[in-house]
């Protein structure tokens, strides 16, 4: 690969390096003493954060894949950092295991990828997220030196819990060269159901029934009719609810009845849930991410095409209604649509909801004039800077790209 | 002292505990090696009274310790010549959100009392350590406390989504809001589990659980202790997900069934509780292949509880077994380490080994599913040769989980009692990164200080045995 193929925000990096052991990453990262170093895995994210304020070496895990450690009986998983997520299910699937992890594109996505970016999951609501899964982490901090967080095994309190800080981390503590995962039994069943809804229903009810009931749905997703577009074959201009069941026979199928759908056949069902998965990773202009509760999820929904529309933009929204988590993507409508005002807008009423937004990739006409990536900035804002102060002095890792330019 | 006067000043008062008896009542936890009596301990009622505790002792360079309900396993509550700052007084639910699953309350409040003020609406809070009748919010996120169900619903940290905070400067600060992601390094994770060191936990959000359509709960009787480790390394592989597997030998039976006649077989070497829960369809398919799993193994009978207070007798006997020890020696010191699933039949014989070998009796009663061990080991406290046999043992169980690929503790903490097996776990890079990430919010190192790293501030190694002194004899 061309130092180009790692370009992030355009910017291309002097030299790039493909370590094949970790002793050979520490070797580089000793000589790197002095210049900036971007890690690289799937580089299926690097449009996020600020532009980088140096930009010397890229240093990709792509040839660090092996599988270094898997007692299927133990249900746990240790393996190297570049390993693509598809790569490790499908050794897993061969002993009836799976990484619990429905993460986008996952040809593409590497496991330390989907840690430093903290990679969202279609079924976080009930399997959890990469934070719940991860066990240990094998780091190559700013000295070169190998760090070990957490452990080999489902149940570890000794000593802080290092993989909690290095996931989400961006890239900005040092390299994740391996890590263990928790593992799960596949479900021996599973279904997708979709419920149409009229296209300006308020659907609050319905997921408010739905989350109260008896049913236990592996995931459950609000989506407004312009997202129904690319995830919902042949989708008609109404909202969809998609909800999915994974589990035993009997208990899916008595989930399907309770809720008097039938299920998608197997191939639509596979469709659908692959692009649901990949949704947040399909390329738009400006692509927005929400924490909110899952009772402001209906209402949010409506108020941000709604905001957009007034704008001159078309806005997809995809809602994991079940955890008041929701993407967007904008595209504008007109010409004269202007991102400029629309953010401003669009943040305010973010602003009023409560909770926290980062805007994963926008257009230059925003980044150039320093739009915030990631709102709001809190007082535990102090104790992010002393973080890395303390872990990268030098400013090694992705320099000035994360949270308050770090 | 002054500083007595200038604490009750803060608190009232009748929250200031420092006369010779209120000492030695805060000299320890449940951890019973090790004891030292705080110059005081402290009962404020809220958060600023925290906040104005820890920026006076800030001021007078002592060091403070945050203390939930002292059910603690290590020794984490200690604090020689310090301030305890207790936070029993402070066990108010302040919010329940039942429409988005969640539930604030102080750090004081008593873990069962959450779910007792939810149970009646359909939900839990699941993590359920067996001290969930006495331990804290508080005290049970300081050390990401585990519990039976905790195999399939996950720790405190899988269900904590905010912390109010008042670190040791004395700043009151929030980490987490309620809801499910926050930007920036997970401040939140590492605080969770970080054993009071990083300052003192005032309030926490928490994510509540529906509670399940159905439940089944076996109870699995074994003539040997090897074909009930058998049977869970292979309910584990089969794929099953049990919502909790645990596991009690002939030691712990004979005096659970004397405290609480449940009807336990005197005879057995080692029985199962082996609860599924979730929709009540396929559940009894689930509950059939485990059952199935347990007569493969040799299982001598395999009952199911009947009705709901035949389950919550089996649970409560089960939670509180360590307890009933007491009927057979005066002191006993729990382990909490872990080993991997597969390993569980060879270290379960190796740990009765190592009891035969220091004449010592040791009762199992632990979280089978997750490999999460408890050897209890019965002593005296007051005969220095058992102190000395039971050091020795605990020493030689934690080397072999070690040797296994294991960790030190699933769910106690390290606090001061495995302080000094860090480096044996974790390489000197490793250690020095958790030192650097104390200093981020205990620069000072006042806040809870001798616990978790054997590393003080300042970087100088702590290495050294302890004093004998600090033993109790």
């Amino acid at each position: 690969m061309t130092n180009r193929a790692y370009a992030v925000l355009g910017r291309a990096p002097a030299q790039a390096a493909e370590p094949e052991t970790m002793a050979q990453a520490q070797a580089i990262v000793r000589a790197a003493s002095g210049l900036s170093v971007t890690p690289w895995g799937g580089g299926t994210r690097q449009c996020l954060g600020f532009p980088l304020e140096r930009y010397d070496l890229a240093l990709s895990t792509a040839k660090l894949t092996r599988i270094t450690e898997y007692v299927p009986a133990d249900l746990t998983v240790t393996a190297e950092a570049g390993l693509t997520v598809a790569q490790l299910q499908e050794v897993l699937a061969e002993q009836g295991q799976t990484l619990p992890l429905e993460v986008a594109l996952p040809s593409q996505q590497t496991l330390g990828g989907v840690i430093a970016a903290r990679a969202d999951s279609l079924t976080r609501f009930s399997r959890g997220s990469v934070r719940d899964c991860l066990l240990g982490v094998t780091v190559i901090n700013c000295r070169g030196e190998v760090v070990k967080g957490g452990g080999k095994v489902v149940k570890n309190v000794a000593g802080y819990d290092l993989p909690k800080l290095y996931c989400g981390s961006l890239g900005t503590l040092g390299l994740i060269t391996e890590a263990t995962f928790k593992v799960a039994p596949l479900p021996e069943s599973s279904a997708t159901a979709l419920l149409p809804l009229p296209a300006d229903f308020n659907s609050e009810d319905v997921l408010d029934t739905l989350l109260g009931s008896d049913l236990m749905p592996t995931f459950l997703f609000l989506l407004n009719p312009e997202a129904a577009r690319t995830v919902v074959p042949g989708a008609e201009s109404v909202q969809y609810v998609i909800a999915g069941f994974d589990g035993n026979a009997e208990a899916v199928a008595w989930q399907l009845k309770t809720l008097g759908v039938d299920a998608l056949d197997s191939t639509t069902a596979l469709e659908v849930r692959s692009r649901l998965r990949d949704f947040s990773l399909d390329a738009a202009p400006m692509t927005a991410a929400f924490h909110l509760l899952s009772s402001q999820v209906g209402a949010f929904s409506r108020m941000v095409e709604w905001t957009a529309r007034r704008a001159g933009f078309t806005a997809s929204v995809v809602s994991d209604a079940a955890l008041g988590l929701m993407t967007a993507h904008f595209v504008p409508a007109f010409d004269e649509a202007r991102w400029t005002s629309f953010y401003v807008d669009l943040k305010d009423k973010a602003d009023r909801c409560g909770g926290s937004f980062r805007i994963e990739c926008m257009p230059s006409e925003l980044r150039d004039i320093g739009t915030q990536v990631w709102s709001p900035v809190l007082p535990d804002f102090r104790l992010m800077a002393r973080v890395k102060d303390l872990f990268d002095p030098e400013r090694m890792w992705n320099p000035g790209r994360f949270l308050g330019k770090l | 002292m002054e500083i007595l006067n200038s604490l009750r000043h803060i608190v009232g008062a009748d929250g200031v505990l420092a006369e010779k008896g209120e000492r030695a009542v805060y000299e320890s936890d449940a951890y019973p090696l090790e004891k030292a009596e705080p110059l005081a301990t402290v009962l404020p009622r809220t958060t600023d009274q925290v906040s104005a505790v820890v920026k006076l002792c800030a001021a007078h360079d002592l060091p403070f310790a945050p203390r939930g309900a002292g059910t603690g396993l290590a020794g984490g509550t200690l604090c020689p010549g310090g301030v305890l700052i207790g936070v029993a007084r402070m066990n108010r639910i302040l919010d329940i959100d039942l429409r988005n699953r969640r539930l604030t309350a102080q750090a004081g409040a008593v873990n069962i009392a959450l779910t007792k003020a939810v149970a009646g609406d359909g939900y839990l809070y699941a993590p359920d350590p067996s001290s969930q009748g006495a331990s804290t919010l508080g005290g049970n996120i300081a050390n990401n406390a585990g519990g039976p169900h905790t195999l399939k619903y996950g720790v405190t940290a899988n269900h904590v989504l905010a912390v109010q905070m008042v670190l040791p400067d004395g700043e009151i600060i929030t980490l987490g809001d309620k809801t499910e992601d926050v930007n920036g390094y997970d401040l939140l994770g590492v605080a969770l589990g970080s054993e009071g060191t990083f300052g003192i936990i005032t309030e926490a959000t928490v994510r509540l659980t529906r509670q399940p359509q159905a439940v089944r709960t076996l109870l699995a009787v074994f003539d040997t202790v090897d074909d009930a480790t058998q049977t869970v390394s292979e309910i584990m592989a089969a794929g099953i997900v049990p919502a909790a597997l645990e596991m009690m030998d002939a030691v712990i039976l004979q005096t659970v069934e004397d405290a609480f006649h449940f009807g336990f077989p005197r005879d057995a070497e080692a029985i199962l509780i082996i609860e599924v829960d979730g929709l009540e369809a396929g559940l009894e398919t689930q509950a059939e292949s485990a059952r199935a799993i347990c007569f493969q193994n040799h299982a001598r009978e395999v009952r199911t509880a009947a009705t709901a207070v035949e389950r919550a007798n089996l649970w409560a006997a089960r939670k509180k077994a360590v307890g009933t020890l007491g009927r057979l020696a005066p002191s006993c010191v729990t382990q909490d380490c872990v080993i991997p699933r597969s390993k569980l039949p060879e270290t379960l014989r190796a740990i009765a080994e190592i009891g035969r070998r220091y004449d010592l009796r040791i009762a199992n009663v632990f979280h089978a599913g997750d490999g999460n061990l408890h050897p209890v080991t019965l002593f005296d406290e007051r005969n220095p040769d058992d102190v000395r046999r039971v050091t020795a043992a605990s020493h030689e169980i934690l080397e072999l989980c070690l040797g296994l690929g294991g960790t030190l503790t699933g769910e106690h903490g390290i606090g001061v009692e495995k302080r000094d097996y860090m480096p044996q776990l974790f390489p000197p890079e490793t250690l020095q990164t958790m030192a650097d990430l104390r200093t981020v919010f205990n620069p000072t190192g006042l806040c809870n200080p001798g616990k978790v790293l054997p590393i003080s501030h300042g970087c100088a190694w702590e290495m050294g045995a302890r004093s004998e002194a600090s033993v109790v004899d």
